[in-house]
């Protein structure tokens, strides 16, 4: 037997449970001489600590107009950030070498520059405060979470890792203690323009 | 500044009227829902006159209350809630006195059906009053709600705080011995 076969009565019986009922106009009078008897009713005080719209239960169009940016703006991404504020989730990837070829004598450095090679070196670099272990994730592991850990600086408190990562992959993402951490709606994508300014900073890494 | 009697004025508007000290604002409140609340009243207590008290009861402690009303919330449900508390309190006192009146009086004044006599109306009223009462005071409170305010589950839950599962529970087990007690008589 269905539901509503189970919650269904004869129909004369919902019509008689809905026959309109009046009451007479004495019955009504009688309730406002009580009314004007008994004692005023006062606002709850505990009322004024919520905002007008949380107690009518409706924005304001000024209100409603605050939260239809912050939707856009949640939407989108988050806030703008300020340059040189970084975030306590600050992190870069930079392609720090453009060849995996690596060779002091001159004749090899010129082999290196003129062939295009399948792997570059990519640093790795982020501002995790209290992580205990980081790990990357991308398309140059198989999106692994286990495999590629990074290690952490004790003079700048940064985790870094220096790996090779094939040209074609260049989207991943950091792995906080097992937090999978993305940009967004989509993974990061490793930065390719900064080969050349990275470069003068590869001795010091 | 006073409301007009005439004019279609939301619930809240009046609410905020009488708290701000027009007592007879709430007179417009009192217009609007007594047939309702009388009802409900009547159906759930099972007679008039203990529906008739219920029901100025609940419109005087809605008065006292007004206050901890908020307007995010539909004032005819807030309204119910009370009448549905006072309903229970009143069911019980009902139970004890062990009394058991026919639901038509002269005091309330019926709409006629073209279907049935007078007489045949009445007798089918007190036969669907009597079967009613048969029932748990919570399935009689659920059936009535659903049925006679013709309420969601979800409007339900909000008047009486019972979920709506359980709700969907004692409507369905009513159902069924409100049909069961009906057919008895042979009226299914």
């Amino acid at each position: 037997m269905s539901e509503l076969d189970n919650t269904s009565l004869p129909e004369w019986a919902v019509g008689e449970l809905q026959r309109p009922v009046h009451g007479t106009e004495a019955q009504r009078m009688r309730i406002m001489e009580l009314v004007r008897t008994a004692e005023r009713p006062r606002r709850r005080t505990t009322a004024a600590f919520y905002p007008r719209w949380y107690r009518r239960g409706v924005l304001s169009p000024a209100g409603a107009a605050i939260a239809a940016v912050l939707a856009v703006v949640v939407t989108l991404g988050g806030l703008p950030r300020s340059e040189g504020a970084p975030t306590a989730f600050w992190s870069e990837a930079t392609v720090i070498r453009d060849t995996v070829v690596s060779s002091e004598e001159p004749m090899m450095r010129r082999i290196a520059s003129s062939i295009v090679d399948t792997l570059r070196i990519v640093r790795f670099a982020i501002r995790a405060p209290g992580a205990t272990r980081v790990a990357l994730s991308g398309e140059f592991n198989s999106w692994s979470k286990t495999t590629t850990w990074m290690k952490r600086d004790e003079k700048t408190g940064m985790w870094i890792a220096r790996i090779a990562v094939p040209r074609n992959a260049d989207r991943y993402a950091f792995v906080v203690d097992g937090d999978e951490m993305v940009s967004g709606p989509t993974p990061h994508r490793i930065n390719t323009d900064s080969v050349s300014l990275a470069a003068d900073r590869v001795d010091s890494i | 500044m006073t409301l007009p009697i005439a004019a279609i004025v939301a619930d809240a508007t009046i609410v905020r009227q009488v708290l701000s000290g027009d007592t007879e604002a709430f007179s417009h409140l009192v217009q609007r829902y007594h047939d309702r609340c009388l009802r409900l009243a009547m159906h759930v207590v099972g007679n008039t006159e203990d529906a008739e008290d219920a029901v100025q009861e609940s419109f005087l402690r809605a008065y006292r209350h007004l206050g901890s009303y908020q307007e995010r919330d539909k004032f005819s449900a807030w309204l119910l809630r009370i009448v549905v508390n006072q309903c229970r309190t009143s069911a019980s006192k009902v139970k004890r006195r062990g009394v058991v009146m026919p639901l038509h009086d002269d005091d309330v004044l019926a709409l006629p059906s073209a279907s049935h006599s007078i007489v045949d109306q009445n007798a089918l009223r007190d036969e669907l009053a009597m079967a009613m009462n048969q029932l748990a005071p919570e399935q009689r409170e659920a059936v009535v709600l659903r049925f006679s305010d013709d309420l969601t589950f979800e409007e339900m839950a909000a008047v009486t705080g019972v979920g709506v599962s359980a709700l969907k529970m004692r409507v369905q087990r009513a159902c069924r011995r409100l049909r069961a007690l009906l057919t008895e008589d042979s009226h299914v």
